[in-house]
């Protein structure tokens, strides 16, 4: 939203800038800074850009709540500004025209903040979804300290226009308070804290008249309440959640890109979801998550390195409610109303990551080299009955950058490997018969989820001055998955300044 | 109705005609809707509109301005009712003509009372305008004045009328005509405090050119409620309403 | 690096105490102790073969206890909304007489809940004398080949389940009036002693006017026409035994066939199978005038914090020989009749509004054949079991 506020600086600026937004190592850095309170150190060079991004991809095995692959239309500016010696200014927005394809046992959108509580028929099919987000934040130094804040929100439109029917509407609106002070010359210590508010609300509509299909509430692991199951007599099934989230970090940095960093953060976000006409929650799906990353980090104005392990571990509870039709209050009206709740679904996740980034610049050319390495974990289970899918794996990587200036016009060339390995996988639904949808579509996510891949990806980019003020970008992106037969393509323009 | 015994059908070799048949005299009522004016509303309120100079250090004005209304719907036209072939079988249909005083049930008294908040702020530096808002319903009311269930007399299919007593009452076709209105049906019915907040952001480049991106119902605090011990929720269902504009200046 | 030890210190802390809290415990149970009451009256009554089967309707999951013939039991369920179910054999002696028959005991909408919970379920005797009984419900009707509704080719098919000739003279086919798809605290709830009809007809006759004979059937239709001359999907009723009339804007009226009187206002079979209808016959006594008056009555049940008062009329339970509940099963509710009327329901159309539906019956199965080649039909007072849902209807070609 901040966009365009620089005073005019020179072409010299526009491409310091541009070097430290090609860098890989500025791009793993990013992470540290991204506190509101750090912002301030986050980029050397005040930068704002304004581009499109057409990005496509397809995959023969997925998941199927997930879809088979989007197509993404992206219009998207940004800014980092640091407008003097006490204001940092940042914010972005951002338009997306979402294509998904093959949606299949999931109506609902925001699969990954709902799950697995969302609204399934066997049918389902492409979806469409448009959003909007911005994001602006303001960081102001006051002696030792910085004091920031940084506020957002999303909102997106997903729908069919075809049987059957779903029309979403969700949003997202974020709040972030943010503390640093600055403990010596070296290192500041920042504290984030931050809330989130989450809403959805569904309709799930059938205009056919050759029949509609059941549409189940799902409870995860293909396992659905009997109760809920159905659409209402107007043929009309309404649906809202309501999420809350909460977040705490605590982040120790250096000042000048050079010396050990850590950063800690717990999420916890907690959301509900409500069935039209009933007035008790259907489910309500907890998350808590910690991240934990430790670094080191050397930079010099020729020779940048990064090195950091970042572990995650996730828990989900999936509480289901169990209902029972009648008279709970004095009213003396028959309804739907909660009995107990149960905690029937559990995903433990657990990740740990570790990348290193070292690059040199300055010379005839530019380079960076990185290799990665990671290993996940991942366990859903689903009590009464007992189900479980389950898998782990171990990945590796390498990857390799150059970039080099022909006259005014620089080109910047990357290739990427990685090789992922499945250790072991697990799929237990005993009790589900063969014939059943839900069988198959169990049995497909497992596939997916444990097949070994290999990744190749390579993109070029060119970027070059339009006018004094102003520098133009062109990019390419394309990927090749084995294992899940993905395919990704991306085509960026952009202008700078 | 009975079995025709008038014509012959097992051995019909052309289409009977209507003097065939052997045929009784029956007779109903039908009705119909005539608009005509026998209703009266009045409207009373008080709107206020309170709007502060921009205050300096944080270049944002405030307006604040509300209202109160209260609607009363009064209907003094005399309604009549007939028996349908749902109620009542359908020989039996039509044959009675029910007349009730004013329509009492189809009046009304409405009160609410809103208050909105306005916030601008306005950062020339940044070409920035910040626009929120809170509109704030404080209540609505609606209450049905008391009205009568039962006619007041009824006519034949003779066009003779009647008083509608407790006799009729206990005829089981009359019986139908009472409306049943009851203790439930007078209640003054009170919705609570219903806020949303909507802001509105625009960025101006140079006075030719301004992007807005707006939020209705960004957030909104609608509690649920208990009246006559039951609980009602109204949170479920109220979706943001968002986008963007763009305005150009040629 | 000058970072102090304090410090290392309070990052360890932190990021051991966000540590994620532990997890609760996931399936609850409950203990239950359920007390059988045999029906009262009974002298020296003893049960045996007792099946209990209980069903938590979210989970839709069922398990199924084998007793002996003891007064009460106790078991260990998951927390849940429960279907209890109970059949087996009783015998008790009136009259120096010793009897066995068949007992009953079914409640729905039971909480199972907290650590320990005592349920009583009330035992019932049902009748199974067998006498007149729906063969098949017709309700759903047909659309025509251009999908369009068409109206007056439903029918019912009432059938002499019994050996001796029955009369069919004052038999009346109600139809309730709830929907099996909303349960309401119906207030008075009278459906332990009587029927709440919506909509009756009657068959007319002087009491000795209609002979039955054993294993035979009554046609019933909406119109006695033959509807295929409009609607190829449709059937020929035009040879039916009894016609409805309904609503004067659908009534066909065949002159050569009987009309049933309407006791109240027109039927409308509902045709997606929300309703319930029995099979009653009115006392040899009784004008439909002086049934109303005494039989029309007001309930209501809670719409919010609004009263919604109806008028209906009572069927005795007494009075009625066949029940059956028609739902779907995506929004069934509970039944209109009392169990030992009908501790079942059947159906045609899997959800509401299924397209799929048109054109199709609900048929009772048959039990048996005779030697002299008469059929007997299954009549368990449990339509669940007793009707093939969803065949194509017997007088469709």
């Amino acid at each position: 939203m901040i966009l365009g506020v620089r005073t005019a600086d020179a072409q010299d600026s526009l491409s310091a800038s541009l070097s430290e937004q090609l860098s890989p190592v500025t791009q793993l850095r990013d992470g540290i800074y991204s506190s509101p309170s750090l912002r301030a150190w986050q980029r050397q060079n005040n930068y704002s850009q304004i581009g499109a991004v057409y990005r496509n991809n397809d995959q023969k095995l997925y998941l199927q709540q997930e879809g088979s692959g989007q197509r993404v239309m992206t219009i998207h500016s940004e800014t980092y500004l640091r407008q003097n010696a006490t204001t940092t200014l940042w914010g972005h927005a951002t338009y997306h025209n979402r294509l998904i394809k093959k949606v299949t046992f999931n109506e609902t959108s925001d699969y990954h903040l709902v799950y697995p509580y969302v609204t399934s028929d066997t049918v389902g099919g492409d979806m469409k979804a448009e959003s909007y987000a911005f994001q602006a934040g303001i960081a102001k130094a006051m002696g030792r300290y910085q004091l920031a804040m940084q506020g957002g929100y999303r909102g997106e439109q997903a729908y069919r226009n075809r049987d059957p029917r779903p029309k979403n509407v969700s949003s997202n609106l974020d709040l972030l308070l943010s503390v640093s002070r600055r403990i010596n010359s070296n290192y500041a210590l920042a504290l984030d804290l931050g809330g989130t508010k989450y809403n959805q609300n569904n309709s799930l509509t059938f205009v056919s008249e050759l029949g509609v299909p059941m549409v189940y509430q799902e409870a995860g692991l293909g396992m659905y309440n009997e109760l809920m199951k159905g659409t209402s007599t107007s043929g009309l099934v309404t649906l809202r959640y309501n999420g809350l989230g909460y977040q705490a970090s605590l982040v120790l940095s250096p000042l000048q890109y050079k010396g050990l960093f850590a950063r800690a953060s717990y999420k916890s976000f907690t959301v509900e979801k409500f069935k039209s006409g009933v007035l008790d929650e259907l489910s309500t799906s907890k998350e808590q998550a910690v991240t934990a990353t430790v670094g080191y980090q050397r930079e010099t104005t020729s020779r940048h390195f990064l090195v950091q392990v970042r572990g995650t571990k996730l828990l989900r509870d999936g509480i289901e409610s169990k209902f029972i039709l009648g008279n709970p209050d004095s009213s003396n009206v028959l309804r739907l109303y909660k009995l107990a709740d149960e905690l029937r679904y559990t995903h433990d996740f657990t990740e740990v990551k570790a990348r290193t980034v070292y690059g040199h610049t300055g010379s005839t050319i530019d380079w960076y080299a990185g290799v990665e390495a990671g290993y996940v974990n991942s366990i859903q289970e689903y009590r009464l009955p007992n189900r479980e899918l389950s898998y782990s794996h171990w990945l590796a990587g390498i990857d390799l950058t150059v970039s080099k200036s022909f006259r005014s016009t620089r080109l910047t060339l990357a290739a990427q490997a990685q090789r992922q390995e499945n250790i072991e996988a697990t799929g237990f639904w005993a009790d589900l018969s063969r014939d059943k949808a839900q069988y198959d579509m169990l049995t497909s996510n497992l596939t997916y989820l444990s097949a070994s891949r290999t990744r190749l990806g390579g993109s070029l980019r060119a970027d070059f001055p339009l006018s004094e003020k102003l520098g133009g970008t062109i990019r390419i992106d394309g990927a090749h998955q084995t294992g899940i037969g993905r395919h990704d393509f991306s085509a960026t323009v952009a202008i700078r300044f | 109705m009975i079995p025709n015994r008038s014509v012959d059908a097992a051995n019909l070799t052309a289409p009977p005609q209507t003097s065939d048949f052997t045929y009784t005299n029956q007779r109903r009522y039908y009705s119909y809707s005539l608009p005509s004016n026998g209703s009266r509303i009045n409207k009373k309120g008080i709107e206020y509109q309170l709007s502060t100079k921009r205050f300096k250090g944080i270049n944002t004005r405030f307006t604040i301005n509300g209202a109160w209304f209260s609607t009363t719907y009064v209907n003094s036209m005399t309604s009549y009712a007939l028996l349908s072939g749902l109620q009542v079988p359908e020989e039996q249909a039509g044959q009675f003509v029910a007349t009730y005083d004013a329509d009492a049930a189809s009046n009304y008294l409405r009160e609410q009372l809103n208050t909105n908040l306005t916030i601008d702020s306005y950062l020339p530096k940044l070409g920035l305008i910040i626009s929120t808002s809170l509109q704030n319903l404080w209540f609505t009311s609606l209450q049905v004045p008391s009205a009568e269930s039962l006619p007041t007399s009824y006519m034949d299919i003779n066009g003779k009328v009647f008083p509608y007593t407790k006799q009729s009452q206990l005829d089981p076709a009359l019986k139908l005509f009472d409306r049943m209105y009851n203790y439930t049906s007078f209640r003054k019915r009170t919705v609570p405090l219903d806020l949303q907040v909507n802001l509105k952001v625009t960025k101006e480049f140079k006075k030719t050119a301004a992007i807005s991106m707006f939020v209705n119902r960004l957030l909104t605090y609608t509690p649920d409620y208990t009246a006559y011990g039951v609980t009602f929720t109204r949170q479920a269902f109220i979706s943001p309403y968002f986008g963007m504009e763009l305005n150009l200046k040629f | 690096m000058q970072l102090s030890r304090p410090l290392l210190s309070l990052m360890a802390a932190v990021m051991l105490t966000v540590g994620i809290g532990c997890k609760k415990d996931g399936i609850k149970t409950t203990d239950v102790s359920l007390a059988l009451s045999s029906p009262s009256g009974l002298q020296s009554a003893s049960t045996s073969n007792l099946v209990l089967t209980i069903r938590e309707v979210n989970t839709n999951t069922t398990t199924t206890y084998n007793l002996s013939s003891t007064a009460s039991l106790t078991f260990t369920a998951s927390q849940g909304s429960y279907e209890v179910t109970l059949e087996g054999d009783i015998k008790y002696t009136d009259a120096g007489v010793e009897y066995s028959k068949k007992i009953r005991g079914y409640q729905k909408d039971v909480a199972i809940i907290g650590d320990v919970i005592t349920l009583s379920l009330p035992l019932f005797l049902y009748d199974d004398t067998a006498g007149f009984v729906f063969k098949e419900i017709f309700f759903t009707g047909t659309q025509t080949p251009e999908g369009k509704t068409y109206n007056g080719d439903k029918y019912f098919i009432l059938y002499n389940n019994s050996d001796d000739t029955l009369y069919a003279d004052h038999l009346i086919i109600a139809e309730a009036a709830f929907l099996t798809t909303t349960k309401r605290a119906y207030t008075p709830d009278i459906m332990a002693e009587t029927f709440t009809a919506g909509s009756i007809v009657m068959i007319p006759g002087t009491g000795k006017q209609y002979p039955v004979y054993p294993g035979k059937q009554l046609v019933i239709a909406n119109n006695a026409i033959n509807h295929k001359e409009v609607n190829a999907n449709s059937v020929d009723l035009s040879k039916s035994d009894f016609e409805l009339t309904l609503l004067s804007t659908i009534n066909v009226d065949n002159p050569q066939v009987t009309d049933l009187v309407n006791v109240t206002g027109a039927m409308t079979m509902h045709n997606r199978g929300f309703k319930t209808y029995v099979i009653a016959r009115m006392p040899a006594d009784l004008t439909v005038d002086s049934y109303k008056t005494a039989n029309t009555y007001t309930y209501s049940y809670m719409n919010g914090d609004k009263l919604m008062p109806f008028t209906g009329y009572k069927i005795p339970n007494t009075w009625i020989q066949d029940a059956v509940n028609l739902s779907v099963a995506s929004i069934y509710e509970w039944n209109l009749v009392a169990p030992a009327l009908d501790m079942g329901w059947s159906y045609c159309g899997k959800i509401d509004s299924d397209a799929t539906r048109f054109g199709k019956a609900v048929r009772r199965k048959v039990l048996s054949t005779n030697p002299d080649g008469r059929v007997i039909l299954k009549d368990n007072n449990n339509s669940t079991v007793d009707f093939d849902a969803e065949v194509k209807p017997s007088l469709m070609p």
